[in-house]
Protein backbone atom coordinates (compact mmCIF):
# COMPACT_ATOMS: atom_id res chain seq x y z
CA UNK A 1 0.00 0.00 0.00
CA UNK A 2 0.71 3.80 -0.23
CA UNK A 3 4.24 4.05 1.67
CA UNK A 4 4.26 6.95 4.44
CA UNK A 5 6.90 9.11 5.26
CA UNK A 6 6.33 8.12 9.21
CA UNK A 7 8.06 5.16 9.74
CA UNK A 8 9.42 2.98 12.83
CA UNK A 9 10.40 4.48 15.92
CA UNK A 10 13.81 4.14 17.43
CA UNK A 11 15.37 1.15 19.23
CA UNK A 12 15.94 1.04 22.81
CA UNK A 13 17.45 -1.92 24.02
CA UNK A 14 16.19 -4.06 21.38
CA UNK A 15 12.09 -2.48 21.74
CA UNK A 16 10.96 -0.27 19.85
CA UNK A 17 9.72 2.87 21.21
CA UNK A 18 6.24 4.05 20.72
CA UNK A 19 5.00 5.90 17.99
CA UNK A 20 4.21 9.39 19.54
CA UNK A 21 0.61 9.79 20.40
CA UNK A 22 0.11 12.76 17.45
CA UNK A 23 2.39 10.97 14.85
CA UNK A 24 -0.06 7.66 15.28
CA UNK A 25 -3.07 9.85 14.98
CA UNK A 26 -1.54 11.35 11.77
CA UNK A 27 -0.81 8.17 10.37
CA UNK A 28 -4.14 6.68 10.95
CA UNK A 29 -5.95 9.56 9.33
CA UNK A 30 -3.53 9.62 5.96
CA UNK A 31 -4.33 5.82 5.80
CA UNK A 32 -7.76 5.76 6.23
CA UNK A 33 -8.86 8.89 4.02
CA UNK A 34 -9.64 6.80 1.40
CA UNK A 35 -11.90 4.23 3.04
CA UNK A 36 -15.29 5.63 2.32
CA UNK A 37 -18.88 4.89 1.15
CA UNK A 38 -17.37 4.49 -2.25
CA UNK A 39 -15.11 1.95 -1.62
CA UNK A 40 -17.12 0.22 1.24
CA UNK A 41 -19.93 0.16 -1.27
CA UNK A 42 -18.06 -1.92 -3.96
CA UNK A 43 -16.31 -4.49 -1.35
CA UNK A 44 -19.83 -5.04 0.38
CA UNK A 45 -18.59 -3.23 3.85
CA UNK A 46 -20.22 -1.00 6.47
CA UNK A 47 -18.69 1.94 7.80
CA UNK A 48 -19.92 2.23 11.86
CA UNK A 49 -16.84 4.00 12.92
CA UNK A 50 -13.52 5.62 11.69
CA UNK A 51 -12.26 7.80 13.59
CA UNK A 52 -8.98 7.27 15.75
CA UNK A 53 -8.37 5.41 17.16
CA UNK A 54 -11.26 3.01 16.07
CA UNK A 55 -11.97 0.91 13.04
CA UNK A 56 -15.75 -0.46 13.08
CA UNK A 57 -16.77 -2.22 9.97
CA UNK A 58 -19.04 -4.80 8.83
CA UNK A 59 -17.89 -7.25 6.16
CA UNK A 60 -21.17 -8.47 3.95
CA UNK A 61 -21.94 -10.75 1.33
CA UNK A 62 -24.66 -13.04 0.23
CA UNK A 63 -25.09 -16.36 1.54
CA UNK A 64 -23.33 -15.45 4.09
CA UNK A 65 -23.53 -13.93 8.05
CA UNK A 66 -22.21 -10.55 8.58
CA UNK A 67 -18.57 -10.24 10.31
CA UNK A 68 -17.87 -7.09 12.25
CA UNK A 69 -14.36 -5.94 13.43
CA UNK A 70 -13.83 -3.37 15.74
CA UNK A 71 -9.97 -2.32 15.53
CA UNK A 72 -8.36 -0.29 17.98
CA UNK A 73 -5.53 1.46 16.39
CA UNK A 74 -3.85 3.33 19.66
CA UNK A 75 0.10 3.54 19.26
CA UNK A 76 -0.09 2.78 15.28
CA UNK A 77 2.01 1.63 13.86
CA UNK A 78 4.07 0.44 16.87
CA UNK A 79 1.91 -1.71 17.59
CA UNK A 80 -0.73 -3.55 15.45
CA UNK A 81 -4.68 -2.97 15.59
CA UNK A 82 -6.08 -5.13 18.22
CA UNK A 83 -9.65 -6.51 16.71
CA UNK A 84 -12.74 -7.78 18.65
CA UNK A 85 -15.07 -10.29 16.40
CA UNK A 86 -17.98 -9.17 16.52
CA UNK A 87 -21.96 -10.08 15.38
CA UNK A 88 -23.79 -7.45 13.44
CA UNK A 89 -25.07 -5.71 16.15
CA UNK A 90 -22.18 -5.35 18.56
CA UNK A 91 -22.03 -8.49 20.37
CA UNK A 92 -18.57 -10.00 20.82
CA UNK A 93 -18.18 -13.64 19.42
CA UNK A 94 -18.15 -15.92 22.10
CA UNK A 95 -16.11 -19.28 21.78
CA UNK A 96 -18.97 -21.86 22.46
CA UNK A 97 -19.89 -23.19 19.19
CA UNK A 98 -18.25 -22.01 16.04
CA UNK A 99 -19.44 -18.86 15.31
CA UNK A 100 -21.39 -18.58 11.72
CA UNK A 101 -20.21 -15.20 11.42
CA UNK A 102 -16.75 -16.80 10.69
CA UNK A 103 -17.90 -19.77 9.52
CA UNK A 104 -16.57 -21.63 6.83
CA UNK A 105 -13.09 -20.54 7.70
CA UNK A 106 -10.74 -22.23 5.04
CA UNK A 107 -8.21 -20.01 5.44
CA UNK A 108 -7.65 -20.51 9.38
CA UNK A 109 -7.53 -16.63 9.77
CA UNK A 110 -10.27 -16.56 12.52
CA UNK A 111 -9.55 -17.98 15.15
CA UNK A 112 -12.92 -19.60 17.14
CA UNK A 113 -11.13 -20.43 20.31
CA UNK A 114 -9.84 -18.43 23.52
CA UNK A 115 -6.81 -16.17 22.77
CA UNK A 116 -4.68 -16.55 26.05
CA UNK A 117 -5.12 -13.04 26.48
CA UNK A 118 -8.49 -11.66 25.74
CA UNK A 119 -10.37 -15.17 26.19
CA UNK A 120 -12.08 -14.54 22.99
CA UNK A 121 -12.45 -15.73 18.99
CA UNK A 122 -9.75 -13.92 17.61
CA UNK A 123 -7.91 -13.19 13.94
CA UNK A 124 -4.99 -15.53 13.73
CA UNK A 125 -2.83 -13.97 10.93
CA UNK A 126 -0.74 -11.28 10.75
CA UNK A 127 -1.15 -7.62 10.95
CA UNK A 128 -3.66 -8.72 14.34
CA UNK A 129 -2.41 -7.49 17.72
CA UNK A 130 -3.99 -10.68 18.62
CA UNK A 131 -1.72 -12.83 16.31
CA UNK A 132 1.47 -11.03 17.25
CA UNK A 133 0.82 -12.04 21.28
CA UNK A 134 -0.07 -15.28 20.70
CA UNK A 135 2.11 -17.61 22.58
CA UNK A 136 2.43 -19.61 19.18
CA UNK A 137 3.44 -16.71 17.45
CA UNK A 138 5.93 -14.98 19.63
CA UNK A 139 8.73 -15.72 17.17
CA UNK A 140 6.83 -13.44 14.28
CA UNK A 141 6.87 -10.28 15.54
CA UNK A 142 4.70 -7.05 13.78
CA UNK A 143 7.95 -5.23 13.35
CA UNK A 144 9.14 -7.55 10.36
CA UNK A 145 5.51 -6.92 9.01
CA UNK A 146 5.11 -2.99 9.51
CA UNK A 147 6.71 -1.61 6.75
CA UNK A 148 6.02 -4.56 4.62
CA UNK A 149 2.89 -4.24 1.33
CA UNK A 150 0.34 -4.42 2.47
CA UNK A 151 0.49 -4.12 6.13
CA UNK A 152 -1.23 -0.56 6.29
CA UNK A 153 -4.47 -0.19 7.57
CA UNK A 154 -6.54 -0.11 4.64
CA UNK A 155 -4.04 -3.47 3.56
CA UNK A 156 -4.73 -4.83 6.89
CA UNK A 157 -8.10 -4.82 6.18
CA UNK A 158 -8.26 -6.06 2.95
CA UNK A 159 -6.70 -8.81 3.96
CA UNK A 160 -8.64 -10.17 6.22
CA UNK A 161 -11.84 -9.30 4.02
CA UNK A 162 -10.12 -11.48 1.22
CA UNK A 163 -9.64 -14.40 3.95
CA UNK A 164 -13.58 -13.84 5.35
CA UNK A 165 -14.74 -13.85 1.16
CA UNK A 166 -13.05 -17.10 0.65
CA UNK A 167 -15.65 -19.22 3.12
CA UNK A 168 -18.15 -18.02 1.23
CA UNK A 169 -19.98 -20.16 -1.73
CA UNK B 1 -46.02 70.32 -28.93
CA UNK B 2 -47.62 66.99 -29.41
CA UNK B 3 -44.48 66.10 -32.15
CA UNK B 4 -42.36 66.98 -29.36
CA UNK B 5 -43.65 64.59 -26.98
CA UNK B 6 -43.22 61.87 -29.55
CA UNK B 7 -40.14 62.56 -30.11
CA UNK B 8 -39.15 62.58 -26.12
CA UNK B 9 -41.47 58.99 -25.97
CA UNK B 10 -39.21 57.68 -28.93
CA UNK B 11 -35.84 58.43 -27.43
CA UNK B 12 -36.85 56.65 -24.03
CA UNK B 13 -38.24 53.87 -26.40
CA UNK B 14 -34.93 53.57 -27.82
CA UNK B 15 -33.27 53.57 -24.50
CA UNK B 16 -35.47 51.10 -23.47
CA UNK B 17 -34.82 48.56 -26.79
CA UNK B 18 -31.22 49.21 -26.19
CA UNK B 19 -31.18 47.81 -22.46
CA UNK B 20 -33.18 44.97 -23.97
CA UNK B 21 -30.54 44.10 -26.56
CA UNK B 22 -27.78 44.22 -24.50
CA UNK B 23 -29.21 41.92 -21.68
CA UNK B 24 -30.28 39.84 -24.36
CA UNK B 25 -26.90 40.01 -25.76
CA UNK B 26 -25.86 38.69 -22.21
CA UNK B 27 -28.23 35.61 -22.14
CA UNK B 28 -27.35 34.56 -25.53
CA UNK B 29 -23.33 34.78 -24.51
CA UNK B 30 -24.81 33.01 -21.58
CA UNK B 31 -27.01 30.66 -23.54
CA UNK B 32 -23.62 29.70 -25.87
CA UNK B 33 -21.53 28.80 -22.93
CA UNK B 34 -24.03 26.38 -21.42
CA UNK B 35 -23.76 24.82 -25.12
CA UNK B 36 -20.18 24.56 -24.99
CA UNK B 37 -20.33 23.22 -22.04
CA UNK B 38 -22.73 20.59 -22.78
CA UNK B 39 -21.19 19.86 -26.03
CA UNK B 40 -17.71 19.31 -24.12
CA UNK B 41 -19.47 16.94 -21.48
CA UNK B 42 -21.01 14.62 -24.07
CA UNK B 43 -17.61 14.89 -26.01
CA UNK B 44 -16.15 13.75 -22.45
CA UNK B 45 -18.74 10.76 -22.07
CA UNK B 46 -18.42 9.51 -25.58
CA UNK B 47 -14.59 9.35 -24.92
CA UNK B 48 -15.03 7.17 -21.96
CA UNK B 49 -18.16 5.16 -22.71
CA UNK B 50 -17.37 1.09 -23.87
CA UNK B 51 -18.61 0.24 -26.73
CA UNK B 52 -18.27 -3.30 -28.25
CA UNK B 53 -14.28 -2.79 -28.49
CA UNK B 54 -13.53 -0.64 -25.33
CA UNK B 55 -14.13 -1.27 -21.39
CA UNK B 56 -14.39 1.39 -19.28
CA UNK B 57 -12.37 0.92 -16.29
CA UNK B 58 -11.44 1.89 -12.60
CA UNK B 59 -9.39 0.35 -9.85
CA UNK B 60 -10.91 0.64 -6.66
CA UNK B 61 -8.10 0.13 -3.32
CA UNK B 62 -7.76 1.56 0.16
CA UNK B 63 -5.45 4.32 -1.28
CA UNK B 64 -7.62 5.52 -3.38
CA UNK B 65 -9.25 5.39 -7.39
CA UNK B 66 -8.08 5.61 -10.05
CA UNK B 67 -8.28 7.38 -12.30
CA UNK B 68 -9.80 9.99 -10.22
CA UNK B 69 -12.53 11.26 -11.92
CA UNK B 70 -13.83 9.69 -14.81
CA UNK B 71 -13.24 5.47 -16.01
CA UNK B 72 -10.53 4.89 -18.44
CA UNK B 73 -11.73 3.53 -22.09
CA UNK B 74 -9.27 1.00 -22.98
CA UNK B 75 -9.47 -1.99 -25.74
CA UNK B 76 -10.32 -4.94 -24.40
CA UNK B 77 -7.44 -7.21 -25.82
CA UNK B 78 -5.14 -4.54 -23.23
CA UNK B 79 -3.54 -6.53 -20.77
CA UNK B 80 -5.16 -5.73 -17.33
CA UNK B 81 -1.97 -5.34 -15.76
CA UNK B 82 -1.32 -2.37 -17.67
CA UNK B 83 -3.98 -0.55 -16.08
CA UNK B 84 -3.07 -1.82 -12.50
CA UNK B 85 1.00 -0.32 -13.12
CA UNK B 86 -0.90 3.17 -14.25
CA UNK B 87 -2.88 2.51 -11.00
CA UNK B 88 -0.11 1.73 -8.66
CA UNK B 89 2.15 4.82 -9.79
CA UNK B 90 -0.49 6.79 -10.04
CA UNK B 91 -1.81 6.39 -6.09
CA UNK B 92 1.92 5.58 -5.03
CA UNK B 93 1.74 2.30 -4.26
CA UNK B 94 5.29 1.21 -3.74
CA UNK B 95 4.82 -2.75 -3.70
CA UNK B 96 1.87 -4.38 -4.87
CA UNK B 97 3.48 -8.24 -5.19
CA UNK B 98 1.22 -10.57 -4.42
CA UNK B 99 -2.09 -8.35 -4.48
CA UNK B 100 -5.41 -9.40 -5.83
CA UNK B 101 -7.57 -8.48 -8.60
CA UNK B 102 -10.91 -9.04 -8.50
CA UNK B 103 -14.23 -7.72 -10.43
CA UNK B 104 -17.77 -8.39 -8.75
CA UNK B 105 -15.49 -10.74 -6.09
CA UNK B 106 -14.13 -12.96 -8.78
CA UNK B 107 -10.68 -13.45 -9.07
CA UNK B 108 -8.85 -12.43 -12.70
CA UNK B 109 -6.00 -12.69 -14.19
CA UNK B 110 -3.99 -9.79 -14.24
CA UNK B 111 -1.86 -10.66 -17.31
CA UNK B 112 -4.94 -11.55 -19.55
CA UNK B 113 -6.53 -9.44 -21.36
CA UNK B 114 -10.04 -7.25 -20.26
CA UNK B 115 -11.99 -9.66 -22.96
CA UNK B 116 -9.73 -13.37 -21.91
CA UNK B 117 -10.78 -11.84 -18.39
CA UNK B 118 -14.86 -12.01 -19.56
CA UNK B 119 -14.66 -8.43 -18.95
CA UNK B 120 -16.93 -5.56 -20.76
CA UNK B 121 -18.74 -2.51 -20.46
CA UNK B 122 -17.77 -0.80 -17.40
CA UNK B 123 -15.53 -2.50 -14.97
CA UNK B 124 -14.53 -1.84 -11.93
CA UNK B 125 -11.45 -3.64 -10.47
CA UNK B 126 -10.95 -4.11 -7.00
CA UNK B 127 -7.43 -4.50 -6.25
CA UNK B 128 -5.35 -5.25 -2.67
CA UNK B 129 -3.17 -7.44 -0.78
CA UNK B 130 -4.15 -11.27 -0.63
CA UNK B 131 -5.18 -12.85 2.70
CA UNK B 132 -1.69 -13.99 4.53
CA UNK B 133 -1.78 -17.25 6.24
CA UNK B 134 -3.76 -18.25 9.51
CA UNK B 135 -3.95 -20.35 12.55
CA UNK B 136 -2.75 -21.01 16.05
Amino acid sequence: MRRYRLGPGRRRRGRLSSMHALASQALFAAQTAQINERIATIRGWIINELAFPVIDLTFTAAGRTPLRLAARCEDWNSQPPSFALLSVDGTRLRTEGAPKEISPNPTNVFNAGAHPITGFPFICSAGSREYHTHTSHTNDPWESYRSGSGYDLGGILTRYWHAWLKGTA
Amino acid sequence: MKSQDDLAQAEEDLKQAETDLAAAKKLEEAAERTIETAIHDIREAEEHRPDAHHVAVEIATTSGFYPKDHPDRLPITQPVVEELERAAKALELTDTTGWVASVDKRTIDPKLSYAQNRLEGCVVIDWGPAEGGGGA
